[in-house]
C-alpha cells in the first residue's frame, strides 16, 4: 500500500527472513513444529497486527526462531542478574536504600528492552540492547562471587555496562548506528574495554575487585592505559551526542525531551562520578551518586518506553481520527490538514496525481507540482491496483525513525479511502477548470480577432470614406456618404459592444473594479456598484466578471428589471457577489434557466457555490460564493 | 509639426499617408512601443500618436493590452516636452484617465474620429500646445450613463454641457467659445456644476481654479463611479503646463 523511497533507515531484507518451511513438513517434528507455530502465530494475534509477521523472527537456529530470541535472553538475562545480585549481597558497601534501588535498575531496562522488543515492530535493536545494557548492569557484581571464574568474567566485563550505554545513546532511536563515526567510535569502544580489562586480569597479581568510584591501585600499565582510554572515548561520545542534538529538527528534539534529559543527567552522573572518586568522596556521598547515576539510566530506559508507548497510542488516536474522515465526503484541503496534523508536520502538502496525464494537482484542481529539494521527502501512496493516486511530501523527519515511518504506514493506511475519493474529486476539478479555462481562452482569442481583423479594417474603412468625402466633395454623393460615415460609426460602435461582451479586454489589466465600471456604462439600465477595490486570482475575477455579466443580462432581457445592485466583497477569505434586481423574479421557473445552470457550473468549478433568490414578482438576487484559494 | 506614428494595424499606412496633406510632418512610424522608444529617443517629436494595444517588440506579436500605455508612461518621463495622443479602439474610461494623469499636452482619441481627419488634426495640434483633449464620445457615454439618485439629472443643458466639455479637456476660455458665452458665465456654469455634484474640493486651488488636468481627473472619476473623489486632489503632485511650439 504505501512505500516510502526517502529517508535511510532499516534495509528491507530484515522483515523478510521468515521462511515458510515449518508448515509443509510432515510427521511427528512437523506435528510438534506445527504446534509451536500456531503458539506463535497466537502471541503474535495479540499483538493486534493481524496476519502480518513482518519484522518478528529472524531466521536462526530453529529453536531460537521457535521461542524467540526476546524469551532466550531474557531467561538469561534474569539467571545471570539472580546469580550476580545473590553473590553480591554480602559485599555490597552501600545501604539498603542505596543498594535495592541500584540492583532494580538492571532488571528494569532488561524488562523494558523485552517489551520494546517484542510489543515494537523494529523494536528488536533497541529492545536488545536496552536488554544488554541490564544484563550488564550486574557483570561488576560478579566480582563478589566465591567462584574464581566468574569473578574474572566480572573483573573483565566491568566496564561493559558503560559501553553498551554509549552504544545505545549513539544508536537510539533505531537500534542502528547511522554514522561511520559512530560505528568506529562503538567498536573501538568494545574492543578497547575487552582488552585493556582483559590484559589487566591476566597480568595483575592479586586482582582487585572493582566498584562504583573505587580508585584504582596502579597494579598494572594497563590500568592507566584502560583509563585514558575508556575517557578519550566517553569525550567522544560525548561530542557525538552533542552533535546528534544539534542536528536534530526541533520537533524532534521536543518528542524526545524526556531521551535528551535522561542524557544530560548521565552525562552529569558520569562526570560527577569521575570527580567524587578522585576527591576519594566518603561512601554515603558515592552512594548517592551512584543512586542519582542509577536513576538517570531509569530515566532513559523509561525515555525508550515512553516512546514505544507513545507511538502506538499516537497510531490508534490516528486511525480514529481517519476512520471518521473516511467516512465523510468531503476530500478537499480538509484531508490535508488531517494528516499534517495527525503526523505532525505542518509543512506537509499533498498532491494529487492525475490518471489521464500523470501531472500532479491539489485538492482544488490546481497544478501542484512536485517540490524538489534536499528538506523534503516524498511518500507515494498507490491504488489497490499499484496505480500511484498520490504523493504526500513532508519533511524527511518523518520517514527517518521507524517509530515514525510506522506512524506514517498507518496514517497513509487508515486515510487510503479518503485519498481516492479525493483523488477523484481533485482530477474532476482539475477537468471542469481545464474546461473553463478553455472556454475563456476561447472567448479571449475571438476578442482579439475581432480586434486585430474587422475592428481595424471598419476604421481603416472609415478613415477611407473621410478621405473620399473631402477630396471629392460632390453635392449628390455627399448624403449617401454621410449615411456610410454615419452606418459605419454605428458598426463599429456595435463591434466594440459585442468583442467586450465577449471578454472585457480591461478585466485583465485593470482588474474587476474597473471591468465592472464598463460593464455599467454599456447597461441600459442603471447599475449601482459596491465592488471592494483590489484584485483577486485572475480566475477568480473572470469567474465573478461572467456570472454578474450573465445576471445583468437576465435581469435586463428577460425581467424587465429598472435597476440592478452589485455588490462584491472579500468574506474572510471568500468572494461575495451579490447581484440584486427589481425584476419580476420567478427566474427559477422561466426560460432562462440555461443561463442560470451555465452560472452555477461556472461557479461550482471553482468550489463556489451560488444562491439564487427569486420570488415571483419579487425581484431576483443571485448570490455567488467563491474561495479563495 | 513634427509627428510619430506608433500604430500596429494598417491604418498606419493611411496616417502616414495623409499627414503631410494638413501640414503634418511624419518623421518615424513604429509597429511595436520598442521601436516607438527608439525613435522618439533618436529624434524627439513635436508629437507622438500611440496606440494603446501594441506588440512591445515582436511586430509579429499580438498586441498587448495596455502596451501603449506603459510607452506613453515611459516617454512622458524621459522626453516630457513630447506631446502624446493615444489612439485607441477601446472606449474605455480607466485608460483615458492613465493618459490625462501624465499631465498636459496628452490626448485620449478613438480610432472612429479618423474619418474627419481634419477634426483628428486639430486635436492633435491641440494637445501639441499644451491641451489636453478627452474624445467627446467617451464623455458622452459617461454623462448618459444611468445612475439611480443621479446628481447629473439635477444639472441644466447648459451645466451639463459645460461638464460634458470641462471633462473633454477644454480651458474655460475654449469652453466659452465653443459656447458662445462670455468667460465669467461658464464660469459661473462650472461653479454650479462643482456644487450640484459635490466637488467642491476643486475650487480652492491657489488661484481659485482647478488645474486642467486636475479638472478632467476628478470630473473623469466622478463621471465613472457616480460619486466624488476620495482623495483630497489639490495634494497631488500637480502636473506643469510645458510650453509647447505649435
Amino acid at each position: 500500500m504505501v512505500t516510502a523511497d526517502a529517508g535511510s533507515g532499516d534495509a528491507p531484507g530484515w522483515h523478510q527472513g521468515l521462511s515458510p518451511d515449518l508448515v509443509r513438513c510432515s510427521g511427528p517434528v512437523a506435528a510438534f513444529r506445527r504446534w509451536l507455530s500456531d503458539i506463535r502465530r497466537m502471541t503474535e494475534g495479540a499483538r493486534g497486527d493481524g496476519g502480518d509477521r513482518r519484522g518478528v523472527v529472524r531466521p536462526y537456529a530453529a529453536g531460537v526462531r521457535v521461542l524467540g530470541w526476546p524469551v532466550v535472553v531474557g531467561l538469561f538475562g534474569v539467571t545471570f542478574a539472580v546469580v550476580a545480585i545473590s553473590a553480591s549481597i554480602d559485599a555490597n558497601p552501600y545501604p539498603w536504600w542505596v543498594a535495592v534501588p541500584t540492583q532494580a535498575v538492571g532488571l528494569v531496562f532488561l524488562a523494558a528492552g523485552l517489551f520494546v522488543w517484542i510489543r515494537q515492530r523494529d523494536g528488536g535493536r533497541m529492545g536488545a540492547l536496552m536488554a544488554a545494557v541490564g544484563i550488564t548492569w550486574y557483570a561488576g557484581d560478579l566480582q563478589f562471587s566465591g567462584d574464581p571464574m566468574l569473578f574474572r568474567v566480572g573483573f573483565w566485563l566491568y566496564h561493559l555496562n558503560a559501553v553498551v550505554l554509549a552504544h545505545l545513546l549513539l544508536a537510539f532511536p533505531s537500534g542502528r548506528l547511522v554514522r561511520r563515526i559512530e560505528r568506529i567510535t562503538v567498536a573501538a569502544l568494545y574492543v578497547s574495554t575487552l582488552t585493556t580489562q582483559g590484559l589487566r586480569m591476566l597480568s595483575e597479581r592479586p586482582l582487585e575487585p572493582q566498584g562504583w568510584g573505587s580508585p584504582q591501585g596502579a597494579l598494572s600499565i594497563w590500568a592507566p592505559i584502560g583509563s585514558v582510554l575508556g575517557l578519550g572515548f566517553t569525550a567522544v561520545v560525548l561530542v557525538l551526542v552533542v552533535q546528534r542534538w544539534r542536528a536534530e529538527p526541533r520537533p524532534a528534539r521536543r518528542a524526545r525531551g524526556l531521551y535528551w534529559a535522561a542524557v544530560t543527567l548521565i552525562g552529569a552522573m558520569i562526570v560527577a562520578g569521575s570527580v567524587a572518586s578522585l576527591a576519594r568522596a566518603p561512601v554515603p556521598v558515592q552512594g548517592v551518586l551512584l543512586l542519582l547515576y542509577a536513576a538517570a539510566q531509569s530515566l532513559l530506559g523509561a525515555s525508550v518506553l515512553v516512546g514505544a508507548l507513545r507511538t502506538q497510542m499516537a497510531h490508534q488516536q490516528v486511525t480514529r481520527f481517519l476512520t471518521r474522515m473516511n467516512q465523510r465526503t468531503e476530500g478537499g484541503g480538509a484531508l490535508r490538514d488531517a494528516l499534517a496534523e495527525a503526523l505532525e508536520d505542518p509543512s506537509l502538502t499533498l498532491h494529487y496525481r492525475r490518471a489521464d496525464s500523470g501531472e500532479y494537482v491539489d485538492a482544488h484542481g490546481m497544478p501542484a507540482p512536485l517540490p524538489t529539494g534536499p528538506s523534503r521527502a516524498v511518500t507515494w501512496v498507490t491504488g489497490s491496483a499499484g496505480q500511484p493516486l498520490a504523493a504526500l511530501v513532508h519533511d524527511p523527519f518523518l520517514t527517518q525513525q521507524p517509530q515514525h515511518r510506522r506512524r506514517l504506514d498507518a496514517v497513509v493506511t487508515a486515510a487510503s479511502l479518503a485519498l481516492e475519493n479525493a483523488r477523484l474529486n481533485a482530477e474532476n476539478r482539475a477537468h471542469l477548470r481545464g474546461i473553463l479555462d478553455i472556454e475563456l481562452a476561447t472567448r479571449h482569442r475571438i476578442r482579439s480577432m475581432l480586434h486585430d481583423g474587422p475592428q481595424h479594417r471598419l476604421s481603416g474603412i472609415q478613415l477611407l470614406v473621410g478621405q473620399l468625402r473631402r477630396s471629392h466633395g460632390d453635392e449628390g454623393a455627399e448624403p449617401v456618404l454621410q449615411q456610410i460615415a454615419q452606418e459605419l460609426q454605428a458598426a463599429v460602435q456595435d463591434l466594440r459592444d459585442v468583442t467586450e461582451g465577449i471578454y472585457p479586454a480591461i478585466l485583465r489589466t485593470k482588474g474587476l473594479e474597473d471591468a465592472l465600471d464598463s460593464l455599467a456604462q454599456r447597461s441600459p439600465i442603471p447599475l449601482v456598484l459596491d465592488i471592494a477595490s483590489g484584485r483577486w486570482p485572475e480566475y477568480l475575477e473572470e469567474t465573478v466578471f461572467m456570472v454578474i455579466s450573465e445576471a445583468v443580462g437576465n435581469a435586463h432581457k428577460h425581467a424587465h428589471a429598472t435597476s440592478i445592485t452589485v455588490t462584491v466583497h472579500d468574506d474572510r477569505g471568500r468572494l461575495v457577489a451579490e447581484i440584486r434586481d427589481d425584476g419580476d423574479g420567478g427566474a427559477a421557473s422561466n426560460a432562462h434557466g440555461s443561463g442560470l445552470r451555465g452560472m452555477r457550473d461556472r461557479v461550482a468549478a471553482h468550489e463556489g457555490t451560488l444562491h439564487i433568490d427569486s420570488p415571483p414578482g419579487g425581484g431576483t438576487t443571485v448570490r455567488a460564493v467563491l474561495p479563495c484559494v | 509639426m513634427r509627428v510619430i506614428v506608433a500604430e500596429d494595424g494598417f491604418i498606419r499606412d493611411l496616417l502616414v499617408r495623409s499627414f503631410p496633406d494638413y501640414g503634418l510632418q511624419v518623421c518615424g512610424h513604429a509597429r511595436t512601443t520598442q521601436e516607438l522608444i527608439q525613435l522618439v529617443n533618436a529624434d524627439p517629436p513635436d508629437i507622438v500618436t500611440i496606440d494603446i494595444a501594441m506588440p512591445r517588440s515582436d511586430p509579429d506579436a499580438e498586441p498587448e493590452y495596455g502596451a501603449g500605455v506603459e510607452a506613453a508612461r515611459e516617454i512622458r518621463q524621459t522626453h516630457p516636452d513630447v506631446a502624446i495622443l493615444a489612439l485607441s479602439q477601446y472606449a474605455e474610461v480607466p485608460w483615458a484617465e492613465e493618459i490625462a494623469s501624465l499631465g498636459m499636452a496628452v490626448g485620449y482619441q478613438l480610432k472612429d474620429r479618423v474619418q474627419d481627419m481634419g477634426a483628428l488634426v486639430d486635436t492633435m495640434r491641440a494637445v501639441a500646445a499644451g491641451d489636453i483633449r478627452i474624445d467627446p464620445t467617451l464623455i458622452t457615454a459617461l454623462v448618459a450613463r444611468k445612475r439611480l439618485n443621479d446628481p447629473v439629472q439635477n444639472l441644466s443643458a447648459r451645466e451639463r454641457e459645460v461638464l460634458q466639455l470641462m471633462a473633454e479637456g477644454l480651458s474655460d476660455a475654449a469652453i466659452a467659445k465653443r459656447l458662445f458665452l462670455a468667460a465669467s458665465t461658464v464660469e459661473g456654469h462650472e461653479r454650479s456644476v462643482y456644487q450640484k455634484l459635490g466637488l467642491s474640493g476643486l475650487r480652492s486651488d491657489a488661484d481659485g481654479k482647478p488645474h486642467i488636468n486636475i479638472r478632467v481627473m476628478a470630473v473623469l472619476a466622478f463621471l465613472r463611479s457616480g460619486r466624488a473623489a476620495p482623495v483630497p486632489l489639490r495634494n497631488r503632485p500637480s502636473a506643469s503646463s510645458p510650453t509647447m511650439p505649435a
